[in-house]
């Protein structure tokens, strides 16, 4: 499945899988989706909304963990390159403002000799 | 001489001292001695059991020269420790609980004789009969709870 | 040949590697209880454990994706995250129970305080973690866990009725307390069937790039290391039922098991299980934090491995270190860990549906697995060994209310 394909399953295709970047790294999951055009004939997805306040519409421990998180990224969906058993995006993480958490954490253990 | 404020706060104060003391010596005698039924009594027998014949064993293989030092030490610590809680549990447990309660202080004693032992191999021979015999007494103790 | 060596040392890692602190103590104590009566339930946690994780390997070889990213996508986020939530739990209080055992096998050698020794354990893991790579880890642990072989030759001269034995694979009608019986079953089927042993496994297999090639090595290494390694969990079985249960012992130390080989051959045999035991245990430690690390980073999509340097998965690396110190935290309030280990192992079977289901829907799944979704034998096995699970799941936490522990 592709993402230039007409139809793609929201809910079992997209949600909740996996985000990779164009050097193949980890950066985040679908959290949510924005999507435009709901009274239309065809709805489209404008946006990926990953981590922080994204979860809040997951049901009750996702209200939980937004209230603990800060702002999800907005990843337009034109940043989107394939949509396979993982959603590969177009730019890597830096570019797309993702993976922000493992910049803080890596000053954590950045100083430990062999990390 | 006490002023009559004096005597009447005294006078006052004397009825909710007894509504306090009571309920001192109330909650007092719930902390304090309460009667083990037969179940618990017989759990402690069985658990008394276990650890003298565990002890036992120790005892033999380190008369034997078959253990190290260290863990003959170290696991009649643990064993030991073990003895000594449930002698204080028993030692609250009521009257019933008495020939209990003796028997689990000697196996905690005999434990700590044989944590001590070294390399004395005749004691450690004493303290493997003395052990089996604190098992056997602990089941029949056990068998009449 | 080189293939064969990689098989022999697979195997021989899972063997030394099979056993960890539940094993230890819930076989221990159901020999020192009922004898031989309960080795039929160790063939089917064996069995079971093969069964999955069989799944988990092909799962991971052919999606590219280990079991735990697989759960949020089969199941939504928020039961997703109430699954992460309870294999966490879990996860803290076994490598707790393993640290814990750690530090009392080497109080047991050295005779050092105990308390120092949880640090010493700690630090250890964390240097060996940080500096060595998996495939050093599993040969150094699960080699050296091979000492528990010991385990297999005390059985033996303990000249047991091998009739009597062979009849403890057939299920029968429990000789003592019922409940208790039953207790012993879920807490067997409970150590057999870790959760933590099944994330590991898959992520291991991403981490190394199997493919559809690796598939028969997968299966056979796991088939004859499980086998093997169940080995010593009889063993532990039938040295308990020959020195134990008839002085009445109720085995309550770690130390117990070592007394047992102690007995049967003396002072080498006592060493050797203490070696095996505290390498069996640390092994199990690093496993289960790095699985609950594992689940931590692909629940929320974080770049994860260990082969990754620790600076290019940061959040990663921090979330095993963390672990193990939270574990040392709780083993530090002075708990013990035998008992850490009879609640970890229960929780982990309330909690074992949530991680069995996502496994079985995945391997079916035509669009991760193309040809290689389940066989009928697979499904057959997979789906019986999901109403297994639901059954020990829904009675686990009233069986050990009910039997005070197994205590009767």
């Amino acid at each position: 499945m592709n993402v230039t394909a007409t139809e793609i399953d929201l809910g079992l295709g997209v949600l909740d899988h996996q985000l990779v970047d164009r050097e193949g790294r980890n950066c985040g999951n679908v959290d949510d989706l924005e999507l435009v055009g709901l009274d239309a004939d065809e709805p489209e997805v404008a946006e990926i909304l990953c981590g922080g306040n994204a979860w809040r519409s997951r049901g009750f421990f996702g209200r939980l963990a937004a209230a603990l998180s800060g702002n999800a990224t907005h990843v337009p969906w034109s940043e989107v390159a394939e949509v396979s058993s993982v959603v590969r995006l177009k730019r890597t993480e830096p570019e797309l403002r993702l993976g922000r958490g493992d910049d803080r954490a890596a000053k954590l253990i950045d100083w430990i000799p062999g990390s | 001489m006490r002023s009559p404020a004096a005597v009447h706060h005294t006078g006052v104060i004397a009825p909710k001292a007894v509504v306090l003391a009571s309920a001192l010596l109330l909650v007092a005698g719930c902390g304090g001695k309460s009667t083990l039924g037969p179940k618990a009594l017989q759990q402690e027998a069985t658990g008394l059991q276990s650890l003298a014949a565990e002890g036992g064993i120790l005892a033999g293989d380190a008369a034997h020269g078959r253990s190290t030092s260290v863990f003959l030490r170290v696991h009649a610590q643990y064993l030991t420790k073990a003895a000594q809680a449930s002698a204080s549990t028993l030692a609250a447990g009521g009257p019933a609980a008495t020939s209990l309660a003796n028997l689990a202080t000697n196996v905690a004693r005999d434990l700590e004789g044989l944590s001590h032992s070294g390399s004395d191999r005749a004691q450690q021979r004493r303290l493997a009969a003395a052990l089996a015999r604190d098992a056997a007494r602990a089941g029949k103790l056990g068998k009449s709870a | 040949m080189k293939q064969f060596l990689q098989i022999a040392l697979g195997i021989l890692s899972a063997i030394g590697g099979f056993v960890d602190i539940g094993d230890l103590v819930f076989n221990t104590q159901a020999g020192a209880t009922f004898g031989f009566e309960l080795m039929w339930v160790v063939v089917i946690g064996v069995v079971g454990i093969i069964v999955y994780s069989e799944m988990c390997g092909r799962v991971a070889a052919i999606s590219k994706r280990p079991v735990f990213d697989l759960v949020r996508e089969r199941v939504g986020f928020s039961a997703g995250l109430g699954t992460l939530i309870a294999s966490e739990i879990v996860n803290l209080l076994t490598c707790a129970a393993e640290v814990g055992g750690i530090a009392i096998a080497l109080q047991l050698l050295s005779g050092l305080p105990y308390r120092y020794l949880i640090v010493l354990a700690v630090v250890g893991l964390l240097v060996l973690s940080w500096t060595l790579p998996f495939v050093w880890i599993e040969r150094l642990f699960g080699y050296v866990g091979l000492c528990l072989l010991v385990l297999v030759v005390a059985a033996i001269k303990t000249h047991p009725s091998w009739g009597h034995v062979a009849h403890g694979f057939v299920p029968s009608v429990p000789s003592g307390n019922r409940l208790v019986y039953f207790y012993f079953v879920v807490g067997l089927l409970g150590a057999a069937l870790t959760p933590y042993e099944v994330y590991f496994y898959s992520s291991g297999a991403v981490e190394d790039r199997w493919s559809a090639k690796d598939l028969r090595m997968n299966k056979v290494t796991a088939i004859i290391g499980y086998s093997l390694g169940a080995l010593l969990s009889f063993a532990l079985m039938v040295i308990a039922a020959q020195i134990f249960l008839p002085k009445g012992i109720d085995p309550q130390f770690l130390g117990t098991p070592a007394l047992g080989v102690e007995a049967v051959l003396g002072r080498i045999g006592l060493i050797l299980a203490i070696v095996g035991i505290l390498f069996a245990v640390g092994g199990a430690a690093i496993e289960t934090s790095f699985s609950g690390a594992y689940n931590l980073a692909q629940f929320f999509g974080w770049q994860w491995g260990k082969k990754e340097r620790p600076s290019k998965a940061p959040r990663f690396a921090l979330s095993w270190i963390a672990i193990f110190i939270l574990a040392a935290l709780i083993v530090m309030t002075g708990y013990d860990p035998v008992k850490i280990t009879e609640y970890s192992v229960i929780f982990s079977v309330v909690a074992l549906p949530l991680t069995f289901l996502p496994i079985l829907l995945v391997a079916n799944d035509p669009v991760y697995m193309g040809r290689y979704r389940n066989s009928r034998l697979s499904n057959v096995l997979g789906i019986a060994y999901f109403v297994l699970i639901l059954a020990i799941a829904a009675s686990a936490i009233p069986l050990m209310i009910l039997t005070n522990g197994g205590k009767g």
